[in-house]
Formats: structure tokens, sequence, C-alpha cells
């Protein structure tokens, strides 16, 4: 064969190849007529609130699309929804009426076999936590229902119980169709959703509530802080998600408006002290801790003063205004390792989260600095999640050898309800838990049982004090989460929700 | 040849079947996904029916066999990220991105690296071939996500030409396609300047000079043909290069494509996803590899087939 | 499908200026770029001129000295934790060099010898080696080492295993190649006949013609170990604090780059010129050793 011929042939395909790409646009898409274009931090799963297994990244989009059987008011408050409810008098069972004439996306109207089927649905295909304490659901005709209990369980409502999927929908179209076109009885109906990339969400007409002002709105799904940045900087968003504490203040200079909300979680300092061995077995050495970190200059200087300085945020359940963080002393805290018999310090492990949390890192770094000054010699380690978990529960959870002090986010501030970080992490039955604590164990009990508000605040701030007192974690930031927008738009994010959510009826453009 | 071709073709599927053990192992240090997939107060008795649901209880050597019995019908198992949908379907819905970008970066590194090649050859030591060089040294000296990031800042934050991120039109794919291409451009020009430097010597086109061809098309057609060559024979380990690079320009610009993709599933320890999406990279690579040699033995007789 | 190509031919003496010639003849530039980094990652805790880990939140995001508000004992400004970052690249030189030299080393040890022993031996453990070499490359680099160090954690040494996992084939497939030509040639040959054992070929006649070879691949990787290190700790899957590292200051910095645009601009200039260095050294010392290596 005669090679130069070859070659030739193959540059020319090469140089048609260029030209055709030069003069043709690659993806042939046409132009999305924009209302309102929004960049969002997470890549969510799916938008089926019945399946996903990563409901922190898909909640705060995918309840524009499907909802609760209560809704949350912006200022946090639960309130009759896709449902109302009636609590029993020995609080086993809640009554639940559906709304009538509630339409899905899909033009089903919504009956208790919808509910049947949500409920199993999340029961089979997610880790289901909401359901801990259900026994069972009874149909009583199409449009009650009631939530049997093998205890009474406060946060079931507070969780504004449970998202509702269309059993209709999902038979006539099946698993796979069901996910990639989710269907639900929101204010927005998915018209496109592609995964790592956008969603494009429309005004449903039906809605049974309020009709939002907002028509049509693309959430665009990026991880990179800064391109975020960017993107509103260049002007292709309206709206961001999460912006960076470094640069809030910069996006502010550059003309932006940004929207401040406590939300979970709160980084801090967590001992699992159940070991004789270990120096901070002693209250007086993790006292002693307590006093070195200077909490206030970390959020002022590191965190740029945006995040709260906390137990509890005032408008929560249970906060106690004479429940004090720690004062930054270090004289204080090396007389107290003295006390204990530490006077020269000790070395001990601080692990942290390691990946992509903004904060945390930098955070365990001046926590380890801050002890060096008291004769503590940290080694830090940093873990990724899934090895974490699973050391965790395997390693140091209620075990009396274990060797464990972490920077951690155990929820306490800034959730729906302070009882839930009670029984995730500081319940001593709960795997995750690195607390064990039989009185406070009872409080929480009592708690999670106690559907009456102004008694459970009590219980709520009696087990808050057992854990200051036992200096079981140091607080040292409570998460704010911050939104950008430009100048012309308004958003009211709703408060007390657990995430920082993006409800798009809460938007409006100013003209 | 026909024989040739057969046996690079086994060697080929031998090959795929190693890299199927390697991402088999390498997947399963990772740690237990279990953990992940469980609400945080579950029981160990809950922890032990999941692992054995999902297979996890089984010795590692019986999991790869399950693994390769599913593979060969291309289940890949479903996807703990994206909950509930076939591994393989995602993988093969986030391709087209990933072969846009790599292709337009291939082509880019291709063209420019010939174009400043031959331009850099023709003008040796003057400023051009100074420019060129320095041009290639660079490339191969930056870090591609350093570019990507200060690029973002400079075109799309600062002077507003192109666009931040995602996939759209031709203007969302020329910075990540340069910030990829960047390295692949400087190995291009490299080869090619050489190899230029030969041709320009040989006697053939001292012939094609004294034919009174304009130095023109001495230079673009008759020498570059033959400089064509080598180019072909290293755009293998140029691809290598290119699908490594696409990992983290798709992370930088959030192009929506495999790379980004296995990048989550290694954050999330998702095996049936990173598996696949790693599998469908190197059965592309060994694709294509396959092609160039079989074209390259085509062109260049000098290539003995044993 | 080694390509005899020529390279460039020396440029006739009298038509350049000498001190171009002296830097054709001399690695000037690759010396003035490495060295620093050499002595830094050596002799660097000897003089930092802060601990390049202590924090001070008082003077966070200093600029560099030259610039207003700077100050001379911040040479290049502090970072978001007021920490000093002309220590920080010092710091960072060290862990640079350390992964990317016993990277290289480790994985030069393993693929150079599974090399020579796949030219040497040929057949089944040829067949067999050069397969799994097939097989890894087939995986872009950076993902089996994220892949890698996703798996055995955070930290320097897993760093320094993941890269060695991953560049062995590098050398396997060169090393390969020229011991099946050296095995031919009379010396191999001669000292088969007189009975020398495989080993002792290996070893003594085999190994010293390979050295220049090793040498320039291994300079040449060096560039590529220190890339993949940052960008997987860009990634987030590669270093983590206290350790510092170049690709952690960028990581961290970039949310800074409007504002204190110092902070990573200094780490990615200390990565592309070492990198720079090493593959200028890489190139220089192929074209001294052996104008053949070009593809390499």
């Amino acid at each position: 064969m005669d090679s130069k011929k070859m070659a030739e042939k193959l540059a020319v395909a090469l140089l048609v190849i260029l030209m055709a790409t030069m003069f043709m646009p690659v993806c042939g898409e046409a132009a999305f007529s924009r209302n309102l274009v929004i960049g969002y931090e997470g890549d969510p799963d799916t938008l089926d609130m019945c399946s996903t297994r990563h409901a922190p990244t898909a909640i705060p989009i995918a309840a524009n699309v499907m909802e609760r059987l209560f809704q949350i008011t912006t200022d946090g408050e639960t309130v009759p929804g896709l449902a109302s409810w009636t609590i029993a008098p020995d609080k086993m069972s809640i009554d639940f009426k559906l709304r009538k004439g509630v339409k899905f996306h899909s033009g089903d109207s919504l009956t208790t076999k919808d509910v049947i089927f949500s409920y199993k649905r999340i029961l089979e295909k997610t880790t289901a936590t909401g359901f801990r304490w259900v026994k069972d659901i009874e149909i009583i005709d199409d449009m009650n229902f009631r939530v049997l209990f093998k205890q009474p369980d406060v946060l079931f409502l507070k969780d504004r119980s449970f998202f509702i999927g269309s059993k209709s929908y999902f038979d006539r179209v099946g698993e796979a169709e069901f996910n990639k076109k989710v269907v639900g009885t929101g204010p927005y109906r998915v018209i496109n959703w592609r995964a790592a990339e956008f969603v494009e969400l429309e005004r449903f007409d039906d809605y049974w509530g309020e009709k939002p002002e907002i028509k049509n709105v693309r959430l665009h799904f990026i991880k990179e802080g800064t391109t975020r940045i960017s993107m509103l900087k260049a002007g292709e968003a309206d709206m961001i998600t999460s912006v960076p504490y470094a640069m809030v203040k910069d996006l502010e200079r550059s003309g932006f408006k940004t929207i401040k909300l406590a939300a979970h979680p709160t980084t801090q300092v967590q001992f699992q002290f159940m070991n004789p061995n270990v120096p901070w077995h002693d209250k007086r050495v993790r006292l002693a801790i307590a006093h070195a970190i200077d909490g206030d200059a970390i959020v002022k200087s590191l965190l740029h003063g945006i995040p709260a300085r906390v137990w509890l945020s005032p408008w929560e359940l249970g906060y106690d205004p004479s429940l004090k963080l720690w004062e930054y002393d270090p004289k204080k805290a090396k007389q107290l390792l003295a006390e204990a018999g530490y006077a020269k310090g000790f070395e001990m492990p601080l692990y942290y989260w390691a990946g992509r949390t903004t904060g945390q890192k930098e955070t365990a770094e001046a926590v380890a600095l801050y002890l060096k000054a008291i004769g503590i010699k940290c080694t830090m380690i940093g873990w990724e999640p899934v090895k974490m978990i699973e050391s965790i529960r395997i390693k140091w959870h209620n075990n009396p050898e274990a060797v464990h002090v972490g920077v951690a986010t155990p929820p306490i501030a800034h959730q729906t309800d302070p009882v839930y970080g009670f029984r995730t992490s500081y319940y001593s039955e709960s795997t995750i838990s690195l607390y064990n604590n039989p009185e406070f164990d009872k409080i929480y009990l009592k708690a999670s049982q106690e559907f009456d508000d102004a008694k459970r605040a009590e219980l709520i701030k009696q087990g808050m004090r057992i854990i200051a007192d036992d200096v079981a974690t140091i607080p040292i930031w409570a998460n704010v989460s911050v939104y950008a927008l430009k100048k012309d738009i308004d958003f009211t994010p709703t408060l007390r929700a657990m995430d920082a959510l993006v409800l798009v009826k809460d938007i409006k453009i100013r003209p | 040849m026909r024989r040739y071709a057969l046996k690079r073709v086994i060697l080929g599927i031998i090959t795929v079947i190693i890299v199927s053990m390697i991402i088999f192992v390498a997947s399963r240090l990772s740690g237990d996904v279990t953990y992940l997939l469980l609400p945080q107060d579950a029981t160990k008795e809950e922890v032990g029916r999941l692992r054995a649901k999902l297979g996890l209880d089984k010795p590692l050597p019986f999991q790869y066999l399950y693994f390769l019995k599913d593979a060969v019908r291309g289940n890949f198992g479903k996807s703990y990220r994206y909950t509930n949908r076939e591994a393989m379907e995602i993988i093969l819905e986030r391709l087209p991105a990933t072969a846009e970008l790599a292709f337009a970066a291939f082509l880019m590194s291709v063209i420019c690296g010939l174009l400043l090649g031959v331009l850099s050859a023709t003008k040796r030591d003057n400023f051009l071939d100074t420019l060129g060089k320095t041009f290639a040294l660079i490339g191969q000296a930056m870090p591609g996500f350093w570019l990507g990031v200060m690029a973002i800042l400079i075109f799309s934050v600062k002077l507003g030409w192109l666009p931040t991120s995602g996939r759209g039109n031709i203007s969302h794919l020329i910075m990540p396609s340069i910030s990829i291409a960047w390295f692949s451009i400087a190995s291009i020009l490299r080869i090619t300047r050489s190899t230029m430097l030969d041709v320009l010597d040989s006697e053939y086109i001292k012939t094609a000079r004294l034919k009174g061809n304009s130095e023109l098309i001495v230079i673009w057609k008759h020498a570059l043909r033959n400089a064509l060559i080598p180019v072909l024979a290293m755009s293998g380990i140029q691809l290598a290069h290119l699908l490594g690079g696409v990992v983290i320009a798709e992370t930088i610009f959030s192009w929506p494509g495999l790379g980004s993709l296995i990048l989550e599933g290694i954050y999330s320890r998702d095996y049936a996803l990173v598996q696949a999406g790693v599998f469908v990279i190197s059965i592309i690579f060994i694709t294509c590899n396959l092609a160039v040699d079989l074209i390259y033995g085509v062109i260049d007789p000098r290539i003995r087939y044993d | 499908m080694s390509q005899t190509v020529k390279t460039e031919q020396d440029q006739p003496i009298g038509k350049t200026f000498s001190f171009m010639f002296v830097f054709k003849r001399y690695p000037i530039i690759p010396a003035l770029c490495l060295l620093p980094v050499i002595i830094c990652g050596i002799f660097g805790p000897l003089f930092y001129p802060h601990d390049p880990t202590m924090m001070n939140l008082g003077s966070a995001l200093k600029p560099p000295a030259f610039l207003p508000g700077g100050e001379f004992s911040y040479f290049l400004g502090t970072d978001h934790m007021g920490r000093d970052l002309l220590s920080r690249l010092i710091e960072g030189a060290r862990i640079s060099l350390l992964i990317s030299v016993f990277g290289v080393l480790l994985s030069g040890l393993i693929g150079c010898s599974l090399g020579m022993l796949a030219g040497y031996m040929g057949g089944k453990a040829d067949e067999v080696i050069m397969r799994v070499v097939d097989a890894q490359m087939s995986i872009p680099a950076i993902l089996l080492t994220i892949l890698l160090a996703a798996a055995l954690g955070v930290g320097v040494t897993t760093i320094i295993v993941a890269i060695s996992v991953v560049f062995w084939t590098g050398y396997a497939r060169v090393i390969r190649g020229e011991t099946v030509s050296l095995k031919q040639r009379e010396f191999v040959v001669l000292a088969k006949v007189t009975g020398c054992s495989k080993a002792r070929i290996l070893i003594r006649h085999i190994f010293p013609n390979l050295i220049s070879t090793i040498t320039v691949l291994a300079t040449l990787q060096l560039g590529r170990a220190i890339l993949i290190e940052a960008s997987i700790t860009f990634l987030g899957v590669g270093l983590q604090p206290p350790d510092t590292a170049w690709g952690l200051m960028i990581s961290e910095g970039r949310m800074y780059m409007a504002t204190a645009w110092w902070i990573p601009t200094f780490a990615g200039l200390a990565i592309m010129a070492t990198v720079l260095g090493s593959n200028l050294m890489g190139d220089w010392l192929r074209d001294k050793f052996d104008p053949k290596l070009r593809q390499l």
C-alpha cells in the first residue's frame, strides 16, 4: 500500500472534520427562555424523595416538586398541608385527614393509596430513619388513615411526616420513568432533569396552594464553590447557594445581595471519654481543652465572622440563655491540666472529616494549634466520611477502650428540633453516638415522647445541660448557610427546615 | 495482515479482562459502603442483612466472578450514588459529553500541535520557534487545574467572553478543551518539530524543491504528510493524557461527563459506578489504540507483523 | 516502533553568542529551577522564616512585602490562617520532593526489574507482564491514582505507594524494549556462553547499559509525579492538613483568588517551575546520553 497516499487522505480527512466542527455548533440545543437561573451546590441522586439515599443533597431542590404531608412556613412553623392531623390521647397513634382536591403533576388525585405506596417505597428503598418508631399505617378510607407507633415519636410530626409520590403514576410508567420524570404535588413540576447538569422546573398551575410568582426556573448543579461564584459574577446565574464564607465579603462589595440562614450542622470537638486510660477521661482535662480554644477568634478570622457561636440559637426550642459556651482562658486551661496531673501535657489524636466540607479542615488545624499552646500535642488524622462512620460504628461507639477525640459535626444547633441531634448523636444506643450517660438517655426518651412544646423545651434544656456539664462536646461554630443573589431578586429562606432549602415559591423578582 | 489484526484483537480482549481485575480490586479496597446506606442508628443485624443482599459477605474471588459474569452482559449493578439506576445506563448517558470534550481537545491538540510544530521547524531559531518552544514547555509544566481556575477568572469573570461552566454550545467547549489540550499540544509540537527538521533535510524534499514547487507546497504538503506518521504513532499516548485531563477539567468546569461522574463515584464509594465508568474509559482507550496500531501498520510498511 | 529521529543538529558555534553555547552545553536553566527546590527540600526546616503550620489569625491575608500593606517578615504574604506563605512554600517543596523522588524511585525499582525480567526471559513471563502493563496503561493515571489514594487513605506514604503502583508501567515498557535489543548484543551472548547465571547477566551486564535510559526516564517522571500529586490533592483525595503541600495551598487558596491572589498563585508558580525544571533536565540528559530516546 502506498503510505504517502494514505497519509495524505488522512490529513484531508482531519481537515474536513476540523472545518465541520468549527462551523457547526457541537450541541444543537435550543436556547432556554430563561426566567430564573440558580446555581446549586449539590447534585441530587434523584428527585424522587421516596427513594433518595442522599436526602440532604436532594431535598433542598426536590421540595419544590414533592411535598410532605405537612408544610413548613418560612418562619419554621409546621402547618397542615396535604393533610391535617389529630394526635390520639395515648400518643400511640396519629390520625391524618388528606386535603380534598389535591392533584399530582400527572393529573392523578391524592388518596390514601398514595400514602401507603410512599410509605412502603421509603421503607424499601431508603434508610427510613423517620419511621424508626412507626409500627404500621392503617387505611380508614380514601381520605383518612392512621399511623400506629411502637412508642410515641414527636420527631415524626416535627419532620412533617413524609414525602408523597403518586401510586397511579408509578403503576402507569414503572420504576425507570418514575425516577427520571418525578411527579409530586408541589408548586413546581419537572420539565427536564439531567443528573450532574441541571433541572428545569415549571410552575404547576393546578397547585392546591398559593400560586407562586416565578414561572420557569433552571437549577444548575455546580459543586465547585468558585465556579458558582463565577457564574453569579458573570451574570449567568441570578442566585447561588452555599457561598464559601471567604467570598461573601467580596460578593457584597461587588454589588450582590447575600442572605444568611442558620442551618445544620455544628462543628465541634467531640470526646469519646469512656476509656479510663485516656487523659480526657478526666473531666478537668476536657474542661481545660474547652477553655484553651478561642472559638470567637476562629469564627471571626477563619470563617469571616459568619457562623454562630451558640449551643442553640434563640429561636430554637429549649434555648437556654444561661447556658453559655466556655470562655477562652488559656491560664485557667493550664491550671486545670495541672490539677488533673498533666501539667506537662500529653499526646492525643485529633480526627477530622476530610473531604470537601469547607471550614472543617481549617477548624481542626486551629484547634490543634490552640491545644499545642497548653501542651497538648495533637496528631491530626483526616479520614473520609466512609472510613470515619465505619470506625465510629465498629471501633468507638460504646467501647470502653476507644481512644478518640475528633472535630466533627453531630447535629446540635439549627435543626428542626434539638431532639433529633439527641437521638442520632448523644443517645447511647444510636450506633454513631460517642456519648454514654444513662441520665441523659432517660431525658432523651422522655423528650422524644413529649408532644407539648413547653414541656419538651424544659427537657431539652436539661439534656443540653447534662451534655455541657459532662463537656462531652465543645461546640465551635454552628453553620450559617449563605445565599447570594442579584440585586433585583428577593428570597425568603425557610427557617428550621434542617437543610438550606431553595424553595422557588419564596423567590420574587422585583421590577 | 489479517492474522496480525486478529492477534491484536485477542490481546485487546485479554487486556480488558486484566483491566476489570485491577478496577475490581482497587475499588473493593476502598472501604465498606454498607455504612453509608444504612440509617445512623442501624443495628448489627441490619448491617449483616444488607451486606448479604449486596453480596459483600462472600470471599473476594467469588465476588469478582459474580461481577465478571454480570459485566459480560453489560450489567454492572445498580448505582448507590444515583439511587436505583443501572450504573451502565448512567455511564452511557454521560458518555457523549465526555466524547465531545475529548474529541474537541484531541482535534485542538492535533491541529495546534502540527501547525505550531511546522512553523517552529521551518522558522528555526527565530522568534516563532522560541515562542513555540516556550509554549510547549509551559504547557507541559502547568497544572491543568490551575490553568482552568485561572481561565475562568480571566475569561468569564473579568472579561465576560466565555461561559463559566456547563455544557451547551461551542463557547462552553473552549476553555475546558484548551485546559486539557495544552499538554498534548506541547507533546505533538515537539514531535512534529523534530520530524519536520529531519524530513526537511531529506533528499525527497530537496527533489520537490528542485522541481520548482513553491515553498508553501513543499512544507505543507510534501513534508507535513511525512511528519504525520510519528504523530499518529503517539496519538495513543496522547489519548491517555486527554482522558486523564478530562477528569480534572470536568470537575472544574462542571462538565457533565464521565470523568466527574467517576470521581463522584469514588468519593461516595459507588463501586458499580466506578467499575462501569473506568471500564468504559479503558475500553475506549484500548479500541482507539488498536485502531491506531492497525492504521499505522497499513500506512507504514516498515512495521512487521509478527 | 522506535523511530530513529535525529536530534537538533548543533548550531555552528560561530553563529551564536557564546552564552547560548553555555546554555546548550550545561543545564543552566533546569538547574536554576530545580536547585532551590532541592535545597528547600533537604535543608528547608533550617531556614523557615516562620513555622509553616503556625497559625496567627491576627495577621491573616497579609499581602507580600512588595505590595502596599505588606510586611518584610512575611515576604510572600500570609494565607487565610495567617501562616507565612514563604515558609509554606519551602515546606511544600520538601513534601513534593519527598513524594516525587520516592514515588519515582519505587516505581523505577518495580518497573525496571519487571521490564528487565520480561525482556530477558521472554515467553510467558513477558506475555503476562506486558499484558498487565497494557491493561494498567489503559486506565488514565490520574483516575487510578485517585482510586488507590481513596482506597489506602490519605497521607504522604499512601500517595507514594499509589504513585509507584501507577508509574511502574512507564519504565517497564521502555526497559523491556531496551533489554530485548541488548540481549542480542555480542557481550551478552558471550557472557551466556561463558556460563554466567541469568541473575548475573541481568545485573552485571544488562543493567549498567540501561542506567542512562533509566536516569532520563526518572527525571521526566519526576515532573509527572509532582503534577499528579498536586492534582489529586487539589481534588481533595490527596494530602490533607497538617501536611503542607502546594496542591493543598492552591485548593484552599482558590477561594481567595479575587481578594488575596498571592495564596494560590505562588504555589502554582512553584509547581510550574519545578515541573519545568525536571522536564528540561530530562530533555538535556536525553540529548546528552542518547538522542534516540526522543520519544520517551
